[in-house]
């Protein structure tokens, strides 16, 4: 086991050292001059210049690009041209509002799409099921965006319950900063007030992440477990005359949340990919809105940052995701 | 459980509820705004999201008054100007402090330009390119000499808020470190104004306290805090305005004021300033080099429809020179829709069978993709193919700054660095101002329009002056190397409970703060 | 012949929600093929002082900020979304195959480097890889569909080489070998043919996907331009409206719904169908 997770750190590190060279010369190849974009559009062309000496701009792409992940290896991601900013900075203040929408979605996706799956497969071909049918389709084929705008009509315009966008309400300040996510922090400080605003603002940005996440995660819930209800051990405990909630809950329904485990850590993925517009639409402070930014300003240094956190992240739930499949199943060996 | 979770989610809409019917305190001023502060340090920032806080906490040497068009003193009490235009003296006012308690006199002036000059960034140009050397005379005397002379609006350079502000000698030297105090300067502000800066959360909010030691003094009505908050989204900010959260609601788009419009409260306020939006044509190659075809498509362009995408709240360019500004002229001639004309024009010039032409437009400005869609859909009619293409503004300084890459339309603005109408005239039309020495995209090069920008450089006499600006404006109508659309509105809405603000187009993101109180 | 479509028919019966998906997307398709020449408003034609007009009986899905009507936006939309989703699922694909196919067969090094190659592009959203690689190439039709293509294909890659991996060791493709049968003709006509259910399984399904990435790139403002009638666009431009201009936002997103799910439920369908094995991606 050790050894699998050695060698796929190993992999994962090549992996993500590919994914800096990729973008960087992908966004080095980006119309427009980063140099004078900096010094601001109307900048004397020495000042452009100077700027472009001091940013390093004026080496060649391959010297750049040594000192770049040289930079990345002693931690240091460079400067943002447009926030005027360590990168490593703005990540540090952008990434936990991410955090806190990725992994409230995933709650969501738990709460909702596992007894939802436990349901539709135990009453199958139930009202209920069919329902879920349906509604994981629709969930589906949704475009992420478009329910947020809607749920923002409905819930902010007509019904005016829940707040559109933003971590906080207006007058609220930011609960003391400790992990940057307002929920943990408003409880850390015993912040009542942050703590409920800043759950009530993530309801509808929240909500229209996960969708598409809880369908996927309700259906596959419901085949797995419809594939060990078939088995022959829990036909076995059935005719042990155990009680129908036992025999799902204990036996049944820890085999068929297993394979459900590569699902939701796939929908991590997913999540975060659909956090770049979520935070468009719900002007959430967060990475996917940082990134949309950077990318209009052409600010490469930042954009090379959010790919990489974004890259270990992903990579980083992949591998948990494989090794805890073999702490959990003694069938798989690495 | 459940009982439980109902009860949270009814104290949570309490929580709602309460905030909903909030009002502002009677001494603090809330401002939303949508700028994004990236530094506050004035020898660096060159935006407009500085304008609120520059004219909080910062002064200058003198300042640019819009309703007489004449420059009145600040922290200059007087000045004079030798015969040749080659050193302005100015005497300074005196018992007046700074926020960290440093005295302001001339050495602090020297040292707060030589900085700005040393680190050469953002708008440090306004004094290298026109300032030879700055002296201290005495404690409050300082004179600075010219480089080039005479160059009449320099008086108007030194009012721009960019570059110009005076911040404390102590804190420049104390902090400079080996950066020359841009790490300090960008987060800090200590200048001689009336408010100082108490708390900058980034990204989100601004607040400065009233200076106690404020040479203006504190008689009569102000507010004693001003909190400037950033609202990313324009939508929360009116209905903010609406509920009395916000005293002061700056930037919201022109379409979405029909929901503030009528609202009890609200003054809903839009203003022209002296940023102007023009459609750069390229006059250096393919059709467009042929003067006709300029005119066929300034002819072409619906100026009345065009006045609707900024929501019918501003009028068509006259000249270059915006309205207010001195020499603005009503009288000059204008263009005027007729598709007729336009296709005439297009005949004699040889394009009878239609051309093909790209329009580009900067996605941080969305008039220019209805502007140009609209104006799509009319040289549809005369046989013109627009191709629109949207840029991002790193696209588009990349595409016009290359003759190659130039569009053969380019819609752009430009804001003043300095409310002179050189300003305009100088960097837009003037030969030698060709990107990257300036923006003058369409690449025209008229020698009689540059000679007479030149020469209204150094005319110290007004009248004089004003006839020059209207001959260049003249000679630039014929050229037509540009569409001139309109003067850009910004929208300020406030309370109707806010008094004393009065509008600045020439600084229009910023506001006079100690001018204003709460009724 | 005849009997494919009476067994189509037969079966189809028994999925009334498949049937349901089918029938829909095929009324989509015919309006998108047809939206020329239907009796619709000029998709194009500006009236500034008909702007963000409501729903009405002069223009049933009201009006944009630009005065164009929006029913006849949002069916030309069709004609993009369908025609940008078709492209790129081809490319991507093929594409992917020709690599996928080639790295499983051969092993060793050229599969090593496959591997690691789409691992790069595997290991971040591709969303913001699509995002970075359409700022490069500008705004467009063309560079939308570049992008979204450099995005897809290591997904394709992936299923076609463990397609091969799977029918490389199979009897015929061994006995061909044996035969001498040249290295390229053993992987047109023996592993190519066989590993296509699947490919063209996933392409289908990826469709819907396809059209829903299209859109969110619009939306973000790096994709189709106008005066193309785009739904994400649409969505992009009328998110500004979203208080005053209700019509704005909901008829192009619902258009996008309707397509996809239309799709997706085809596509089960199908996937039922053709290859019961296949399983839907996650991202």
């Amino acid at each position: 086991m050790a050894r699998y997770i050695v060698k796929r750190l190993a992999l994962l590190t090549i992996t993500l050292l590919g994914v800096l060279t990729l973008t960087f010369f992908v966004s080095h190849v980006v119309p427009g001059d980063p140099a004078r974009l900096a010094a601001g559009v109307r900048a004397r062309p020495e000042q452009v210049e100077a700027l472009r000496t001091r940013l390093g701009l004026d080496r060649p792409l391959w010297q750049q690009y040594g000192r770049y992940i040289a930079g990345v290896v002693r931690g240091d991601l460079g400067e943002s041209i447009r926030t005027r900013r360590p990168v490593s900075a703005d990540l540090a203040e952008y990434f936990p509002a991410t955090v806190e929408l990725t992994v409230f979605a995933m709650v969501l996706c738990l709460l909702i799409g596992i007894p939802f799956g436990i349901i539709s497969a135990v009453k199958r071909e139930s009202v209920i099921d069919h329902v879920s049918r349906v509604a994981a389709t629709a969930a589906v084929s949704m475009p992420t965006f478009w329910l947020g705008l809607l749920l923002q009509l409905l819930f902010f315009r007509w019904l005016q319950i829940l707040p559109a966008t933003g971590r906080l309400g207006f007058y609220l300040s930011p609960p003391a900063h400790a992990t940057g996510l307002y929920v943990v922090d408003s409880l850390l400080s015993g912040n009542w007030t942050a703590l409920g605003d800043s759950f009530v603002h993530l309801i509808l940005p929240g909500a229209a992440l996960a969708a598409s996440s809880i369908a996927v995660i309700t259906r596959m819930t419901r085949s797995s477990l419809l594939e060990i209800l078939s088995l022959d051990y829990v036909r076995t405990a059935r005719s042990k005359g155990l009680a129908e909630k036992v025999v799902i809950l204990k036996h049944a329904l820890r085999n068929a949340l297993l394979p459900s485990l590569t699902v939701i850590g796939l929908q991590v993925g997913v999540l975060l990919a659909g956090a770049v517009l979520i935070e468009v639409v719900f002007s959430w402070p967060g990475i996917g809105l940082y990134a949309v930014q950077s990318i209009t300003f052409v600010d490469f240094q930042a954009i090379l940052g959010v790919t990489l956190i974004t890259a270990i992240v992903y990579s980083g739930v992949n591998l948990i995701v494989d090794v805890l499949y073999g702490v959990i199943d003694p069938r798989i060996h690495y | 459980m459940r009982i439980r979770f109902a009860c949270f989610l009814v104290a949570l809409l309490g929580v709602l509820a309460v905030a909903a019917i909030a009002s502002t305190p009677a001494d603090t001023l809330v401002v939303g705004v949508v700028e994004e502060v990236t530094t506050m340090d004035p020898a660096i920032d060159y935006t407009f999201g500085s304008g609120p806080f520059f004219r909080a906490a910062y002064e200058r040497l003198v300042t640019f008054n819009t309703t007489s068009g004449k420059i009145e003193p600040q922290l200059a009490l007087s000045w004079d100007v030798s015969d040749d235009g080659k050193f302005y003296t100015f005497h300074l006012r005196k018992g007046v402090t700074f926020h960290d308690g440093a005295a302001f006199d001339a050495a602090a002036v020297k040292t707060a330009y030589d900085r700005v000059m040393a680190i050469n960034e953002g708008p440090a140009w306004m004094l290298t390119s026109y300032v030879d050397s700055i002296d201290v005379l005495d404690d409050a005397t300082i004179r600075f000499t010219m480089k080039t002379y005479p160059f009449v609006p320099f008086l108007r350079v030194l009012s721009s808020y960019w570059g110009m502000c005076i911040a404390s000698p102590t804190a420049i030297t104390q902090n400079a470190g080996d950066d020359m105090g841009k790490a300090f300067f960008r987060n800090h502000i200590v200048g001689t104004g009336p408010y100082k800066l108490v708390e900058w959360v980034e990204g989100q909010q601004m607040v400065f306290e009233r200076f106690d030691g404020y040479w203006g003094g504190w008689a009569g009505d102000h507010v004693k805090r001003i909190v400037l908050r950033k609202i990313l989204d324009t939508t929360t900010m009116a209905l903010l305005l609406e509920s009395g959260d916000l005293d002061i609601a700056y930037g919201i788009p022109l379409d979405e004021l029909t929901s503030l419009n009528g609202k009890p409260g609200v003054v809903v306020g839009v203003h022209d300033t002296f940023t102007t939006n023009m459609i750069a044509m390229n006059t250096t190659k393919g059709p467009l080099a042929d003067v006709r075809v300029r005119r066929a498509l300034s002819y072409s362009f619906d100026y009345a429809s065009a006045m609707e995408v900024f929501a019918g709240y501003t009028t068509p360019l006259i000249g270059q020179i915006p309205t207010g500004m001195p020499g603005h002229d009503d009288s000059l001639p204008h263009y005027v829709f007729n598709l007729d004309v336009a296709k005439q024009l297009l005949i004699e010039a040889g394009y009878g069978n239609g051309l093909s032409l790209e329009y580009t437009w900067v996605t941080e400005e969305p008039e220019g993709r209805r502007v140009g869609v609209l104006w799509q859909d009319t040289l549809r009619k005369i046989g013109v193919d627009l191709k629109v293409t949207e840029v991002t503004v790193a696209g588009h300084w990349d595409r016009v700054s290359n003759i190659e890459t130039m569009p053969d339309l380019a819609n752009y603005r430009w804001g003043i660095d300095y409310p002179d109408p050189s300003s305009v005239l100088v960097p837009l039309y003037h030969g030698d101002s060709a990107p990257p020495a300036g923006y003058n995209l369409s690449r025209f090069a008229d020698p009689r329009v540059n000679a007479v920008l030149d020469a209204s450089g150094k005319e110290a006499d007004e009248t004089k002056r004003l006839q020059l600006l209207a001959e260049a404006q003249s000679l630039l109508l014929t050229g037509a190397s540009n569409i001139w659309i309109t003067a850009v509105p910004v929208t300020v809405c406030m309370r109707s409970n806010v008094q004393g603000y009065v509008f600045e187009p020439a600084a229009f993101s910023s506001f006079n703060f100690y001018d204003i109180y709460k009724k | 012949m005849k009997a494919f479509w009476k067994k189509l028919g037969r079966w189809m019966a028994g999925r009334p929600l498949a049937a349901a998906g089918a029938v829909v997307l095929l009324a989509i398709l015919l309006l998108a093929l047809f939206a020329p020449a239907l009796p619709l408003q000029d998709p194009q034609s500006v009236s500034m002082r008909d702007k963000l007009l409501p729903p009405s009986a002069a223009h049933p899905m009201g009006t944009d900020d630009l005065g164009r009507d929006m029913l006849s936006r949002v069916v030309h939309g069709a004609r993009t979304s369908l025609l940008v989703s078709v492209i790129v699922v081809a490319c991507a694909s093929v594409f992917g195959m020709a690599v996928g196919l080639t790295a499983g067969y051969f092993g060793g090094m050229a599969d090593e480097l496959m591997m690691r190659t789409t691992d790069i592009f595997l290991a971040f959203p591709g969303l913001i890889l699509a995002m970075a690689v359409a700022v490069v190439l500008g705004p467009g039709v063309v560079p939308t569909i570049v992008a979204l293509s450099i995005v897809w294909w290591p997904w394709y890659a992936r299923l076609a080489r463990s397609e091969a991996l799977m029918h490389k060791q199979a009897d015929f493709v061994e006995a061909a070998r044996a035969l001498g049968v040249p290295t390229w003709r053993i992987l047109r006509s023996h592993i190519l043919p066989n590993s296509l259910s699947p490919l063209i399984v996933q392409a289908t399904l990826d469709m819907g996907y396809a059209i829903l990435t299209t859109a969110a790139l619009s939306f973000i403002g790096l994709g189709v331009q106008e005066p193309t009638a785009e739904w994400g666009a649409m969505l992009n431009i009328g998110r500004k409206y979203l208080l005053s201009a209700w019509w704005f936002i909901t008829f192009p997103g619902l258009a996008i719904f309707t397509t996809v799910l239309a799709i997706n439920l085809a596509g089960d369908g199908l996937r039922d169908y053709l290859d019961p094995r296949t399983r839907k991606r996650g991202a």
